[in-house]
C-alpha cells in the first residue's frame, strides 16, 4: 500500500511539474509573500468613528467601527483592540450585533457621515463567529450605509438604512428589508433617485411599527446640499409594507437631515433632530403622531449632516444625549442642554457613535472623529482609549535622520512627525505634534531638521520651529489687483527635489519661495479652468450653511517638479488641467486637453514626473466626485503632448497617487482609494498588494525613502505603513518570476547588537514595529516546497560556513533573518542563575564583522548564491571592528576552554561513579569515592551547582568568564579597560584551574591499574572533539546523555 | 541585578519558553494532520484521513519523536526535543537548552512541569487548563478524525488563500474555548496549514503552524517539518529526526519526579 501511494504521489509531481513547465507565471498578490508592510500607527490621537455597538449581556465586549479603518473589536471594554475587518472595504457607515446570538454581527460599510472626505462601502457584511470570518450579504451598490436594526424577535428581519450614491443620483438607496437573513432583499421605502434613508426605528414592543426619516443630499465637487423635497419624516405599522408621512408639529418647509431616538424605557416618547430653516429638537409623546418643537441650541443644531447621533437613556426616558460638536446632556427629555464638564479634561471635538451599557447606564463609549472614549460617570469625565490605529493621512514624507521621521496631515487630527523606529518600538509618546486643524501636506526642510513646513484646510501654511515649538504662518496673500486666492481644502506644499531651497504651493496661481516663505513670487497665471459656476462654496451645506473650505474649487491640487531639472515643473488641477512649464513658470502649456477614456474636468490627484526621462511623466486622475469610481492614471513620454491610459484591469478604487521606483523604471506603485497597487511591467498589469496591509485601506500617498528603499504609504484611515526595503521587488521582474528559487538583494546592512529601549506599556497598547536590524535574506520561491527543507547558509570570504538558518517555504518572497551573529560558544554547564547574565555564554554568538559574505540559498530543486553586505553601523562610526573581533575571540576561546574542562570533569567524575558502583573491591571503591569526592568539589570551583530556590547569588568561574564574554558581545563597543583587565586575570585563572585539573588526572594511572585487576573499562579523559560534537546531547528521558555516549564510544 | 535589557529581547527564558510553547502547539497541529474533504467538510475531512493513513491511524497506540528547534531568532542554535506520547492518555516533552533540560507532562488527568530557565529545578503540577490543553494533545488520531464521534462539530468555509496558495478552510470546533481551523491542500488532501485559537482567562490565543516534508512512516503520512513564524521573532522551525510508531513505553517516565 505505501508503493501504492508513493507511486501515485511521484505520478501527481510529474504531473505538477509538467504543468508549471508550460504555465508562465506573472507577478500576483501572492509574489509578495512575506515582504510585508509594518503598520506605525499613529494611534494617539485616533481617527474618526462611525459607529460602536455593544453586546448587551456581555459588554466588555464591543465592535467599533471607523471612517477609514475598517471594523475593531474588544473583548476587554475597550483596553485592548483587534482588527477584524482587513479583508473588507474600511469605511464602515453602521453596524448591527444579533443580541440573541452575540458572534453574529452586521456591518454597513461606506460611512453616512457624508463628508467631502468620506469614503464609499461595498454593501453590507456579516459574520456569525464574532469577526473571524465574514461574508458579503448584498447591497453592493449602496456605497453608503447609516443604520441597520434587528428584529429582536427574529434575528433574520432586518432593516438597512441607505442613504446611497452621495456624488450621483441612484436607485439603490432607500429603506431596505430583509425577511431571510440577507439572501433577499427588499426595498420598502423608497422616494427617488436623489433621496435615500438616513435613519430607521423600530418599537421594541412591536417591531412591525417602523419609523424612518429619508434624505435628499448631494455633493459635487464644488457643491454640497443637505436638504429638499424628498426628505421627511415617515411611518409604518405593518413591517414596512406601508408608510405614511408624518408632519403634525414638525417644520413646514423643506427638510434635511433627520435623526431620531426613542427612550427604549417609555418607546411611546420619540425625539428628532430636523434640519430644516428652523432646526431644533422636535419631540412627541405618542409614537410620533404629533411633535412639538424643544431646545434648538446650537450644539443640538449644529451640522446635521455630519452630527446624526441623537441617543436616550436605556433606564431614563428623560435622560438625552447628543453627540456634536460637543457631547450635550439632556434630563428634561430634550428641553434644554448643558454640555459635559470633562472634569477639566479634553474630549476630541466632532462626535458620531454612542454607546451606552444597558446593565450599567453610567458606563459610556463616544466615538469622535479622534476616537473613542470612555465614561464610567455617564458623561462627566471621559477616558480616551488611544489605541485605534485609524488615522487618516493625506500625505505622508520622510526626513534623512537615522533612523528617520515620517510626517504627515490627518483629518481633523492635524499635523504630526514620529520616528520610522524607536527603542522597543513606535509608540503613542514618540509621535510630536506639528500643526493643527485638518492636517495634509507636512514638509520637512531638508536643510535645517528643525524647519517643517504644515498646513491646516484652505492653504493655510505654517512655518514651524521645532526649536521652540512655535510656527509662523507664512501663506501667500494676494497682491494688489489680484482676485481673491483659491486654495483647495487639501493645499499641495512640494519641495523642489533638485533645489533644497525651494518651496512650491499652488493655489489657482503657483507660488515660489526661496527663503522659507518670507516672501513668496507667483510663478504662474490661473492654471484652472476658473469656471465661475464651480466657485459657489458660499452657498455649501444647502439648508446649513457650510462653508469650510471642503468645497473650494478651480484650485491647484498637484505640483510635480522634475528630479531632472530645476525649471521643469507640472501643476494639476481638481477642474481638470495639467499645465506644464519648461522655463521655471515663465510659460505654461495645457497638457491635458487630449486623454482617450478619460472624462473632460476631471480631477488630476497627482502628477510623478520620471526620474529616468525628462520627457516621461505619470498622472492620476479621481473623478468619483462625480459619480464614476473607476480608476484613472496616465502616461507620457512627450512632456504630456500625448498621453495613454495606463490598465485599469483588476485594480479596484478611484486613484489617488502614482509613484515610479527609484532604480527600476518599469516598477510602478498605484495608490487607490482600494489599496496598493504594484506593477512590473510599467502599468500594463497590475497586482495588489495586500502582505500585512488591510486589503481595501485608502491608500493617499506614497514615498520611496531614497536611503533605506523604504516604501512609505499614508493610508486614509490606517494610518502609516512601511515596507522596509523594496530592493528586492526591484529584481522581480517577468523573466526572474520563471526561476524554482532565487535570491534577491537586499540592502546593506549595519552590523549592530541592536538598540532597545524600556517602556512599560498598558494592556492593548498601541506599539508600532520598528524597522528590522536584523540582516534580512529574502528570496523568492515559484512555488510551495511541500517535500524537502530550505536553508539559507552563510559564509564568509574564505567560502567558510559561519550559520545555517532554517527558510520557510511559501510561494513568492520569504523572508529568513540573520541576527549577524555566529555560532555560539560551548560553554561550561551548570545552573540557571536568575538574574545572572553570565550564564547565557552559550547562548550568544559573537557579532560578525563589516564586509561581504556570501548566502545560499538550498532548496530541494534549486541552489543559489547572493551577496550580502555588512557595513560598519553609522550610529558608532568610531568603532575598531578588527580590535573587537579580536578581543571577542579570545573570550569566546576562554569560554570554551572552560566549558570543555567542566565537560571533561564531569564526564570523568559520572564515570567514576559508575565504576564505583560495579566495583568489588572495598579499598578500590573507596578510592573512586574519594577521587569522585575530589573530582565534585573541583567543578564546583567551575560552575555553579546550588540548586537552591531563589537568587543565592552563586558565583563561579563560569559567570566570570561568561560575563566578560556576554557584555562584550551584546554591545557595539569596545570593551572597556576595566573589562580587558578583567580579561587578563581571568585568563591567568583559567590556567591556574586547568593546572589544577592536571594534577587530578595524574591519579589515572593508579586508578585505572586498579579497575584492570577489577576487569572494568579505564576511565578515560573526555576529548575535546567527542566533547563538540555531543555538547547538546540532552539529558532527557529515554535519550543517550554525555555519559552514555561516552561509555558508547570507549567500546568501540 | 536586572538582566540588561538587551539580553531580554534576544534570549530571555521567556523567549526559550515561548519557543517551546511553539514547539508543544506545533506537535498538537501535527497530530490535527488529519485533515481534508471535497467539498463538504466531512469530505475533505475523509479524504485527509485517507491520504495521510487511513485505517492505519486506528492501529496507532503510542509514538515517540525526536526533533530538533532552530530559530531565526538563534541561528547556530540547535535545540533538541523529545517526545513520547500514548494515546489519549500521556505525553512527556523534554527540550533542550544550555544543558538544561525543561520537561512537561501529562499523565492521565494530572500533569507537571519543570522550568529550570526561570530557576525552577523541581517539577510542579499544572493548572487543570494546562493539563486540558496538553491532554488535547494525545488524541494520536488526530481531532479532526473522527471528529463526530469525538462530539466536535466541522464545517467547511470554502478556499482561502493562505500563503500564497488556494486551499480548503475548515474550521473544527473542539470546545467552547478551542477552535481550530485546518488548511487542506486540494491537491494532495494534506494538511499544510493549522489555526489553533484558545481562550484562557477570557483572552484569545492564536497560534498557527506550517507544515511540510511529510514522510511516510509505518503507513501514516507525517509532517517532518513544522514552521512557526512570528514577525518580530521570525521563524523557527521544528525538523524530526526520529519518528517511532508504536514503541514500549515505560509508565515510569509520566511519574512526577520527586523534589530534590
Amino acid at each position: 500500500m505505501q508503493k501504492y501511494t508513493l507511486f501515485f504521489l511521484f505520478l501527481l509531481g510529474s504531473l505538477a511539474q509538467t504543468v508549471s513547465a508550460q504555465k508562465t507565471v506573472k507577478l500576483s498578490s501572492a509574489t509578495f509573500g512575506q515582504m510585508e508592510a509594518r503598520p506605525i500607527g499613529p494611534a494617539v490621537m485616533g481617527g474618526r468613528i462611525s459607529a460602536i455597538e455593544g453586546v448587551n449581556s456581555e459588554p466588555r465586549t464591543l465592535y467599533v467601527g471607523t471612517a477609514g479603518g475598517g471594523v475593531w473589536k474588544t473583548r476587554t471594554g475597550g483596553y485592548s483592540y483587534e482588527s477584524v475587518f482587513d479583508k473588507h472595504p474600511q469605511s464602515i457607515g453602521a453596524i448591527a450585533i444579533d443580541q440573541k446570538h452575540p458572534d453574529t454581527v452586521w456591518v454597513g460599510t461606506g460611512e453616512s457621515n457624508m463628508r467631502n472626505s468620506v469614503a464609499v462601502g461595498l454593501g453590507i457584511f456579516r459574520t456569525s463567529d464574532g469577526g473571524r470570518n465574514w461574508v458579503k450579504m448584498g447591497l453592493e451598490n449602496s456605497e453608503h450605509i447609516a443604520k441597520i436594526i434587528i428584529n429582536p424577535n427574529n434575528s433574520n428581519v432586518l432593516y438597512v438604512a441607505v442613504p446611497g450614491k452621495l456624488w450621483s443620483d441612484s436607485p439603490d438607496r432607500g429603506l431596505y428589508k430583509t425577511t431571510d437573513g440577507g439572501k433577499t432583499w427588499e426595498k420598502i421605502l423608497y422616494v427617488d433617485e436623489k433621496t435615500g434613508c438616513a435613519d430607521v426605528l423600530m418599537d421594541p414592543r412591536n417591531p412591525d411599527v417602523l419609523w424612518a426619516a429619508t434624505w435628499q443630499c448631494r455633493r459635487t465637487p464644488y457643491s454640497f446640499i443637505s436638504g429638499g423635497p424628498g426628505s421627511a419624516l415617515h411611518k409604518s405599522t405593518d413591517g414596512g409594507k406601508t408608510w405614511r408621512k408624518i408632519t403634525n408639529g414638525l417644520p413646514t418647509t423643506e427638510f434635511g437631515r433627520i435623526a431620531m431616538a426613542l427612550a427604549p424605557s417609555a418607546p411611546d416618547n420619540l425625539l428628532a433632530i430636523v434640519e430644516s430653516e428652523k432646526t431644533g429638537l422636535y419631540i412627541s409623546s405618542d409614537g410620533g403622531e404629533n411633535w412639538k418643537l424643544q431646545s434648538a441650541s446650537p450644539n443640538v443644531t449644529a451640522r446635521p449632516f455630519y452630527f446624526s447621533t441623537l441617543v436616550v437613556d436605556p433606564k431614563e426616558p428623560k435622560r438625552v444625549y447628543r453627540p456634536s460638536f460637543s457631547l450635550s446632556i439632556s434630563n428634561d427629555g430634550g428641553y434644554s442642554f448643558s454640555d459635559a464638564t470633562n472634569d477639566g479634561g479634553w474630549v476630541h471635538s466632532d462626535h458620531h457613535a454612542f454607546w451606552i451599557n444597558p446593565q450599567n447606564t453610567q458606563h459610556i463609549y463616544l466615538g469622535t472623529d479622534g476616537g473613542v472614549y470612555m465614561s464610567i460617570d455617564r458623561g462627566v469625565t471621559w477616558s480616551h482609549q488611544n489605541t485605534l490605529p485609524v488615522s487618516q493621512l493625506y500625505h505622508v514624507q520622510a526626513d534623512n535622520q537615522i533612523p528617520y521621521n515620517v510626517y504627515g496631515g490627518l483629518q481633523d487630527n492635524g499635523s504630526w512627525r514620529g520616528p520610522s523606529s524607536s527603542p522597543g518600538g513606535i509608540e503613542n509618546r514618540d509621535w510630536l505634534g506639528v500643526g493643527g486643524g485638518d492636517g495634509f501636506w507636512v514638509q520637512p526642510d531638508d536643510l535645517d531638521p528643525n524647519i517643517v513646513y504644515t498646513e491646516s484646510q484652505g492653504g493655510n501654511i505654517e512655518r514651524h520651529d521645532l526649536n521652540v515649538n512655535q510656527g509662523q504662518m507664512i501663506q501667500p496673500q494676494a497682491g494688489q489687483g489680484d482676485p481673491k486666492l483659491r486654495w483647495n481644502w487639501n493645499t499641495p506644499i512640494v519641495k523642489s527635489p533638485v533645489n533644497p531651497k525651494v518651496l512650491y504651493m499652488g493655489a489657482q496661481f503657483l507660488f515660489k519661495t526661496t527663503d522659507r516663505g518670507y516672501s513668496w513670487s507667483r510663478i504662474s497665471p490661473d492654471l484652472t479652468t476658473n469656471d465661475s459656476l464651480k466657485q459657489k462654496q458660499a452657498a455649501s451645506g444647502g439648508l446649513t450653511v457650510d462653508n469650510t473650505s471642503a468645497e473650494n474649487h478651480c484650485t491647484i491640487f498637484a505640483i510635480a517638479p522634475s528630479p531632472l531639472d530645476e525649471n521643469l515643473l507640472y501643476v494639476g488641477t481638481d477642474d481638470g488641467n495639467i499645465q506644464v512649464s519648461r522655463d521655471g513658470g515663465k510659460n505654461w502649456a495645457l497638457i491635458s486637453k487630449n486623454i482617450a477614456g478619460l472624462p473632460a474636468g476631471t480631477w488630476v490627484s497627482s502628477i510623478e514626473a520620471s526620474r529616468f526621462s525628462k520627457d516621461v511623466l505619470y498622472a492620476t486622475f479621481d473623478n468619483h466626485a462625480y459619480g464614476d469610481l473607476k480608476t484613472y492614471s496616465a502616461r507620457s513620454a512627450d512632456q504630456g503632448k500625448t498621453w495613454n491610459l495606463l490598465s485599469a484591469e483588476g485594480v479596484q478604487g478611484y486613484a489617488h497617487i502614482i509613484r515610479e521606483d527609484r532604480i527600476n523604471a518599469d516598477l510602478l506603485f498605484l495608490g487607490t482609494e482600494f489599496g496598493l497597487y504594484i506593477s512590473n511591467d510599467g502599468g500594463k498589469n497590475w497586482v495588489l498588494f495586500k502582505a500585512n496591509l488591510p486589503e481595501y485601506v485608502a491608500v493617499r500617498d506614497i514615498m520611496i525613502h531614497p536611503r533605506t528603499n523604504d516604501l512609505i504609504l499614508a493610508t486614509h484611515g490606517r494610518g502609516i505603513y512601511i515596507v522596509d526595503d523594496i530592493s528586492p521587488l526591484r529584481l522581480l521582474t517577468p523573466e526572474l518570476l520563471q526561476k524554482d528559487a532565487a535570491l534577491l538583494s537586499t540592502r546593506p546592512t549595519a552590523v549592530t547588537v541592536g538598540h532597545f529601549g524600556q517602556s512599560f506599556p498598558n494592556t492593548g497598547s498601541y506599539v508600532g514595529m520598528n524597522a528590522p536590524e536584523l540582516a534580512q535574506v529574502v528570496y523568492y520561491l515559484k512555488d510551495r516546497i511541500n517535500s524537502g527543507d530550505v536553508n539559507l547558509e552563510v559564509l564568509d570570504e574564505k567560502g567558510q560556513l559561519l550559520v545555517t538558518i532554517p527558510g520557510t517555504k511559501r510561494k513568492g518572497i520569504n523572508v529568513a533573518r540573520w541576527d549577524m551573529r555566529m555560532k555560539a560558544p560551548k560553554a561550561a554547564k551548570g545552573v540557571m542563575l536568575q538574574g545572572e547574565f553570565g550564564v547565557y555564554a552559550g547562548a550568544i554568538g559573537p557579532m560578525a564583522m563589516p564586509g561581504k559574505y556570501t548566502i545560499r540559498l538550498k532548496t530541494p530543486t534549486a541552489t543559489d548564491d547572493r551577496i550580502l553586505e555588512l557595513t560598519a553601523d553609522p550610529l558608532a562610526p568610531s568603532l575598531d571592528y578588527a580590535k573587537r573581533k579580536e578581543i571577542i575571540g579570545t573570550m569566546f576561546a576562554m569560554v570554551e576552554e572552560l566549558g570543555l574542562l567542566e565537560g571533561v570533569v564531569k564526564a570523568l567524575k559520572d564515570s567514576t561513579d559508575q565504576r564505583a558502583a560495579l566495583v568489588s573491591n572495598k579499598s578500590t571503591k573507596l578510592k573512586l569515592t574519594k577521587y569522585s569526592e575530589q573530582l565534585t568539589a573541583f567543578r564546583k570551583t567551575l560552575t555553579e551547582t546550588n540548586e537552591a530556590k531563589g537568587i543565592t547569588g552563586e558565583e563561579k568561574m563560569r559567570v566570570f568568564v561568561g560575563r566578560i564574554y556576554v557584555m562584550t558581545a551584546i554591545s557595539d563597543l569596545a570593551p572597556t579597560e576595566s573589562t580587558m583587565n578583567r580579561m587578563a586575570f581571568l585568563q591567568g585563572e583559567l590556567k591556574r584551574v586547568q593546572e589544577t585539573a592536571a594534577g587530578y588526572y595524574k591519579q589515572l594511572a593508579t586508578l585505572n591499574s586498579d579497575l584492570k585487576k577489577e576487569k572494568l573499562a579505564p576511565l578515560v579523559l573526555l576529548d575535546k572533539e567527542t566533547f563538540l560534537k555531543n555538547y547538546n546531547a540532552p539529558a532527557g528521558a529515554g535519550k543517550a546523555g554525555l555519559l552514555e555516549i561516552l561509555e558508547g564510544e570507549l567500546e568501540k | 541585578m536586572d538582566l540588561p535589557a538587551i539580553l531580554g529581547q534576544f534570549l530571555s527564558s521567556n523567549h526559550i519558553t515561548k519557543i517551546m510553547k511553539n514547539a508543544l502547539l506545533g506537535i498538537c497541529i501535527l497530530f490535527t494532520a488529519v485533515v481534508a474533504q471535497a467539498q463538504t467538510a466531512d469530505e475533505i475531512i475523509t479524504k485527509n484521513i485517507a491520504a495521510t493513513g487511513g485505517a492505519a491511524w486506528n492501529t496507532l497506540k503510542t509514538i515517540k519523536m525526536d526533533a530538533t528547534i532552530t530559530a531565526q531568532a538563534a541561528p547556530g542554535m540547535e535545540i533538541p526535543m523529545t517526545m513520547t506520547v500514548v494515546n489519549k492518555k500521556s505525553m512527556r516533552m523534554d527540550v533542550t537548552v544550555m544543558g538544561m533540560t525543561q520537561s512537561s507532562c501529562v499523565d492521565g488527568d494530572k500533569g507537571w512541569a519543570n522550568s529550570p530557565f526561570t530557576g525552577q529545578m523541581d517539577a510542579e503540577p499544572m493548572t487543570a487548563d494546562q493539563v486540558k490543553e496538553m491532554k488535547e494533545q494525545t488524541d494520536l488520531a488526530g481531532h479532526l478524525n473522527g471528529y463526530k464521534e469525538k462530539g466536535y462539530t466541522a464545517e467547511y468555509l470554502g478556499k482561502e488563500d493562505v500563503d500564497g496558495t488556494e486551499l480548503y478552510k475548515i474550521k473544527l470546533v473542539i470546545s467552547p474555548t478551542h477552535t481550530e481551523y485546518a488548511m487542506i491542500d486540494p491537491e494532495s488532501f494534506l494538511q499544510v496549514k493549522s489555526s489553533s485559537v484558545v481562550t484562557v482567562d477570557g483572552k484569545e490565543v492564536t497560534s498557527e503552524s506550517v507544515m511540510s516534508n511529510y514522510k511516510t512512516v509505518d503507513g501514516l503520512m507525517l509532517p517532518h517539518t513544522i514552521e512557526q513564524n512570528n514577525p518580530m521573532m521570525g521563524s523557527s522551525v521544528i525538523t524530526f529526526t526520529s519518528i517511532v510508531v508504536n514503541p514500549n513505553v515505560d509508565p515510569k517516565i509520566f511519574e512526577m519526579p520527586a523534589k530534590k
